[in-house]
């Protein structure tokens, strides 16, 4: 029996090969976006996994000096106190190559004999080659093959590097295997002996760090307490597995918004797979109700269409999760840029498909088809078998009982929607609300069907545009086909919209923080900003020259540095302002008024929003910081917004900082211009002093408002593509099942046609149909989704980041959205009116 | 129902795609792959013609030489009965024939490896650690006088200008070894004068001498105890730059002390195939000093038992039968511990045994060393 519904129904849909590559599609989108954004976080975790292998070997802990660097005399005073503990130097640089403009390099000078100790016994250890050869040539460095390539070098070639004005020349000794295999090392990654790195540095007088390893608690502890007690102010020792899990889970924040993205194209395929089930179980009625008259049960023909669905979600799942991996394959360029901008530095190459990834999307997909197909399943079972089999009718819900249980769901949700917002804590919250907000209005999608299709008929009126009110009455008498569709039209523009409201929120905010952080003319920093050397500073003498100069009426500055608070290594900035200077913070928390005068007298802190989120830290608390003099309490005086790092940092006077470390020299100088003074006369002036031969970088404040929302840009890259892609696909699904109802509705057309209607007034008829169902999803998306973007910049943004932004809801992007879905719906009635006008009405009615 | 069959194959077929990264075993090429090099860098020294030993200079470094390397080992008894093995060397290996100009003081051309072992004799465990540095900072390094080897704390130091009395210390995870080594014998140069041929061809040989009886006392600790031991040690001093040459595999070396104040030594270089090299021999030591030269056939030599590691699956011969025919001497030996296997750096095995037998039909007993390298 069971063989027959099988053949019954799979006939019908090889006959109907539209209708299953419709159900399929909606699938494979929600898987295929699912897929992407998991592979790729999972690269961008192995590329961050590798790095993180090839810089620090198996090494777990590190430690630093204070200054930011450990002079050799210091580091074999603590090689002495350690004999037991294999301790490897590391010296790391960033090079530039001046035949490659625009390309940088990581030099990363390791010490492989005791690194090679240091890993003795580790089964991840990664070194594929002989540390020999890099030991015996001077300036010899190793590269994988995927840098060798893009440099077009080999074996025994030469490659020119650039450090500040200096440049030299380094020897490849061997090409290692790429990346793309876990014993290689990493792209852009020059890896060097020690004594090579500091040659090719110049710098003769230490070393970065050291990394140790052990996984022994109890003589970690022992380490920490003889370095905090041997090198106190000097070293320190840090936990590289936190720093790691930190940075992880900073990143995950970034990839949960990317998933949830990718879950909203899932609901717009449910929503597609619902509408395709029902479409096919109505037309499928009769084979159904024969097929019970034959004997077969309720149970039987339930299980068929469920059976049926499942065969769906898993060919749509497969053929996603096959379109996942290309797509993962094409985001993999963007998403390296922006996790390098935002969170660490990692040459992310290849995806790597892992079963988990496939099994989820799989259960994912088949779940989702089969939740979607359950009531049309349950629907099918309703057919009674009915001998008369011609007077099968289906019935159509009356516009009062639709109207009933749309604001039943409407309600439900919404209040659902909130209790979760009130009671989560977590971005997730923010995402669950947002998909019951969804659902909610897309329940109104019928309702607001019948009432603009009423609007529209009365606005006519009982006389005029006949072909226009028989489209419109049509929509409306068969609203179990056309909601649905509107509500997946309406779901895919309110996502767009909300998206879209959230990014220009977020980039309006920004660039207006960064025009108000922003107040100097001129800004100086060292020409390698990951360099914390104490020599590769701006010595105090500098900034002495620069404010004697006449063009110059004041400056400010800053000294930033990682500092330990407990067991986390917090970023901190010690900053010298003038008066324009300390208008340039932006108070969410604390009084402005009182703060400043605070800042000059007392031992306290300034912290950016991320930080207070991240840390739940307030004004009023106090925390401690590890200082050259030992643990020191600072109370926190403001929170202040900061987008410029979603770790956070907290900020101190330069005053009170050197009362508690020892330094000297500055990070960042900001130049204020004399009045009358041009920003081009300014920059003559200062670059005249520095000469050529510093590494200085002098940089105008136009240049890094322009650099800051162009890393901007390319963060948001990747969501504004994944939102064109859902939102693109999606328009194609709600396009074809737009189609598919149409095509269905041939044989009424036949008969319009055969009492009397033209070509013409069938196109309109078809046409005022979609147009209508076009805008009733354009007009439903407008509240949808600018609630989707405040619960996104309210709530989710916040969770994650701790960033808070002004909303902006740009009336432009509201318009285009709406547009193309009205456009969409347009497209949609082009085929189907030149099928249906196209049809002989003698042919079509003959059923009838 | 064909349907569903070529879905289950295509999902199969995405799982069998699907690429599991496991993680490489990757053995890293470390300084020790130096011990079995065939074809070393031009612009070293080699041992070719006899040379006038030195002393205390000859003690240390010869940079000018590939690699060179100072054994203690020694089988001592604590106040309490308890019985260590112990092993403490020291290995240079120079990168380059000479040190490069450079503002970097990591710029040099020596590394330096250490072992140390302790054989827990009663309670068959064997405990090693490895130690690798280059000679920067201190970090490792021989000094002339007073004479001192040393690879961060761990160091051998010749404490008595006129003796050889010698001061090994050693620490690493709670073992610990502070022994004082006073020779008992005057210092033995092994081979032809000094010179040790490893094979026919001219230059693969090495500088060689040893001191085959120190009374040794000291401390040997483990993390619950110091014990404080007495006994007695071997010392082995050699350098080259080509030992091994095409073929050969590996040696078995033997470091024996009998009770009646005899002390053997004697190695045998393997080929390919297991057999023999002719260029194996060996020395017996007496009392006074005095040597008996032994080539590859004064000695029969069976192996009557093997011990296979389970850590890396090499095989080692675990008994041996040796027969001096001329000297009436039949001896057996046997490991103390059967795992002795280091499996650092490079695998190899080298630890404690006793030794039995009978010379010139009297019952002898005795103690010794034996290293055993290239076996798989």
């Amino acid at each position: 029996m069971s063989k027959l519904i099988f053949q019954s129904f799979s006939r019908h849909l090889s006959k109907h090969p539209w209708q299953l590559g419709l159900a399929v599609l909606g699938i494979i989108v929600g898987v295929a976006v699912i897929v992407a954004i998991r592979l790729t976080q999972n690269s961008a975790f192995d590329a961050f996994d590798t790095a993180t292998r090839t810089t620090i070997g198996s090494a777990s802990h590190r430690i630093v000096g204070t200054d930011g660097w450990v002079s050799h005399a210091t580091l074999e005073s603590l090689m002495h106190a350690f004999p037991e503990t294999a301790l490897t130097p590391v010296l790391t640089r960033s090079l530039m190559l001046p035949d490659f403009p625009n390309r940088s390099v990581q030099l990363l000078g390791i010490e492989p004999i005791s690194r090679a100790q240091a890993n003795a016994g580790e089964r991840h250890e990664i070194v594929l080659f002989d540390p020999r050869e890099l030991m015996v040539s001077p300036l010899a460095i190793v590269m994988n093959k995927h840098t060798a390539d893009a440099l077009g070098v080999q074996k025994e070639s030469v490659v020119k590097v650039r450090i500040g004005a200096r440049t030299s020349e380094v020897k490849v000794v061997d090409v290692l295997p790429g990346a793309e295999s876990p014993g290689g090392i990493i792209n852009d990654l020059f890896l060097a002996d020690i004594a090579s790195a500091q040659e090719i540095l110049s710098f003769f007088d230490g070393v970065d760090h050291v990394n140790l390893q052990s996984r022994d608690q109890t003589r970690i502890e022992e380490i920490g307490a003889e370095v905090d007690q041997r090198f106190a102010g000097e070293l320190e020792l840090i936990d590289l597995a936190a720093e790691s899990a930190n940075i992880k889970r900073m990143t995950a924040a970034f990839y949960s918004n990317l998933t949830a993205l990718s879950l909203m194209a899932l609901l717009v395929g449910m929503f597609l797979i619902y509408n395709t089930e029902t479409f096919l179980v109505i037309q499928r009625r009769e084979i159904i109700v024969r097929l019970r008259a034959l004997g077969v049960s309720r149970r039987q023909i339930l299980c068929a269409v469920l059976f049926e669905a499942g065969l769906i979600g898993i060919s749509g799942s497969i053929i996603g999760i096959a379109g996942g991996v290309l797509l993962a394959n094409g985001l993999l360029g963007v998403v390296s840029t922006t996790i390098n901008d935002l969170y660490f530095e990692a040459a992310i190459t290849s995806i790597s498909i892992d079963r988990a990834t496939v099994s989820i999307s799989l259960c994912i997909g088949v779940a989702a088809t089969l939740i979607a197909a359950l009531i049309p399943a349950l629907n099918a079972t309703r057919n009674e078998p009915n001998l008369v089999l011609n007077r099968i009718t289906i019935r159509v819900p009356e516009a009062r009982q639709i109207v009933v249980a749309a604001a039943i769901v409407f309600v439900l949700c919404n209040t659902l929607a909130w209790i979760v917002l009130d009671n989560s804590t977590s971005p997730n919250g923010g995402f669950a609300s947002i998909s019951l907000i969804v659902i909610g209005f897309a329940a109104l999608c019928p309702v607001a069907i019948i009432v603009l299709s009423r609007l529209g008929t009365l606005l006519i009126g009982p006389h005029r545009l006949l072909p226009e009110r028989l489209g419109l009455r049509t929509v409306s008498a068969t609203l179990n086909r056309t909601g649905t569709a509107t509500a997946a039209l309406m779901i895919a523009t309110a996502a767009s919209i909300g998206i879209g409201i959230m990014v220009t929120s977020f980039r309006t905010s920004v660039s207006e923080w960064l025009d108000s952080s922003f107040r100097a003319d001129l800004y100086v920093a060292d020409g390698q900003f990951d360099n914390h050397l104490k020599d590769r500073k701006i010595p105090p003498s500098i900034v002495q020259r620069i404010e004697q100069l006449q063009e110059v009426q004041s400056t400010s500055n800053v000294v930033r540095r990682e500092v330990s608070s407990g067991a986390k290594r917090i970023f901190l900035s010690a900053f010298t302002l003038n008066s324009i200077a300390e208008q340039s913070f932006r108070f969410t928390s604390g009084e402005p008024s009182k703060l400043w005068a605070q800042w000059e007298a007392d031992d306290v802190v300034l912290v950016t929003e991320p930080f207070a989120y991240h840390h739940g830290i307030s004004v009023g608390d106090k925390i401690p910081l590890k200082t050259d003099f030992g643990e020191h309490f600072f109370d926190v005086v403001g929170v202040y917004r900061d987008y410029a790092s979603e770790r956070g940092s907290i900020s101190l006077n330069r005053k009170t900082y050197d009362q508690h470390w020892r330094s000297s020299g500055y990070d960042g100088l900001g130049i204020y211009a004399r009045a009358g003074t041009t920003v081009d006369e300014l920059s003559t002036a200062v670059n005249h002093l520095l000469g050529e031969e510093t590494s200085l970088i002098v940089k105008s404040t136009a240049t890094l408002k322009q650099t800051s929302l162009e890393i901007f840009d390319r963060t948001f890259l990747i969501t504004e593509l994944l939102r064109a892609i859902a939102v693109t696909v999606s328009f194609i699904g709600v396009l074809g099942a737009l189609l598919a109802q149409q095509l269905e509705r041939s044989r009424e057309y036949g008969t319009l046609r055969a009492i009397g209607l033209g070509h013409g007034e069938i196109n309109r008829t078809v046409l005022s149909q979609t147009v209508l169902l076009g805008i009733t999803a354009a007009i439903v998306a407008v509240p949808v989704g600018v609630l989707i973007g405040i619960v996104l910049i309210e709530v989710v943004n916040p969770r994650s980041f701790g960033w808070t932004m002004n909303l902006q809801i740009p009336l432009s992007l509201i318009m285009k959205s709406c547009g193309v879905a009205i456009v969409a719906a347009i497209l949609a009635a082009v085929y189907p009116s030149y099928r249906a006008s196209k049809i002989e009405p003698a042919v079509a009615i003959r059923y009838e | 129902m064909r349907a569903l069959v070529i879905l289950l194959l295509a999902t199969i077929a995405l799982y069998s795609v699907t690429i599991k990264v496991g993680h490489q075993v990757v053995k890293q090429p470390g300084v020790a792959s130096f011990l079995t090099e065939k074809n070393p860098p031009e612009g070293f020294a080699y041992a070719i013609a006899n040379k006038a030993f030195e002393f205390p200079r000859d003690h240390g470094a010869h940079p000018e030489f590939r690699s060179e390397w100072w054994y203690f080992t020694g089988n001592t008894l604590s106040d309490r009965g308890r019985e260590f093995g112990f092993q403490l060397t020291l290995f240079r290996f120079a990168l380059t024939p000479q040190n490069a100009v450079s503002g970097s003081p990591w710029r040099r051309k020596n590394l330096y490896m250490g072992h140390f072992a302790i054989s827990d004799i009663d309670r068959d465990v064997f405990h090693s650690f490895e130690r690798q540095s280059r000679a920067a900072l201190n970090l490792a390094g021989t000094q002339p006088d007073p004479l001192k080897l040393w690879i961060r704390d761990w160091s051998f130091e010749r404490i008595d200008s006129q003796a050889e009395t010698w001061r090994l210390r050693a620490r690493q995870d709670g073992f610990e070894i502070d022994l004082v080594a006073q020779a008992q014998r005057p210092i033995t140069l092994q081979g032809d004068n000094g010179l040790s041929k490893k094979n026919h061809i001219a230059g693969n040989a090495s500088y060689y001498y040893s001191i085959t009886r120190l009374a040794t006392a000291g401390t040997i600790s483990t993390p619950q105890a110091t014990h404080v031991v007495s006994g007695d040690a071997w010392f082995d001093h050699e350098w080259s730059t080509s030992a091994l040459a095409e073929g050969q595999l590996g040696w078995d070396w033997f470091s024996l002390q009998l009770d009646d104040q005899r002390e053997i030594m004697f190695y045998q270089i393997r080929d390919n195939d297991g057999r023999r090299d002719d260029a194996s021999h060996g020395v017996i030591v007496s009392p006074d000093g005095g040597k008996i030269i032994l080539n590859a056939d004064d000695l029969k030599f069976r192996v009557e038992k093997y011990w296979h590691s389970k850590e890396s699956g090499a095989r080692y011969p675990a008994k041996w039968l040796i027969e001096i025919p001329d000297q009436q001497l039949r001896l057996s030996i046997t490991p103390r511990i059967s795992d002795q296997e280091w499996r650092k750096n490079f695998t190899y095995w080298e630890g404690s045994v006793d030794v039995s037998g009978a010379s010139n039909g009297r019952d002898i007993r005795g103690k010794g060393y034996v290293e055993l390298v290239g076996y798989e």
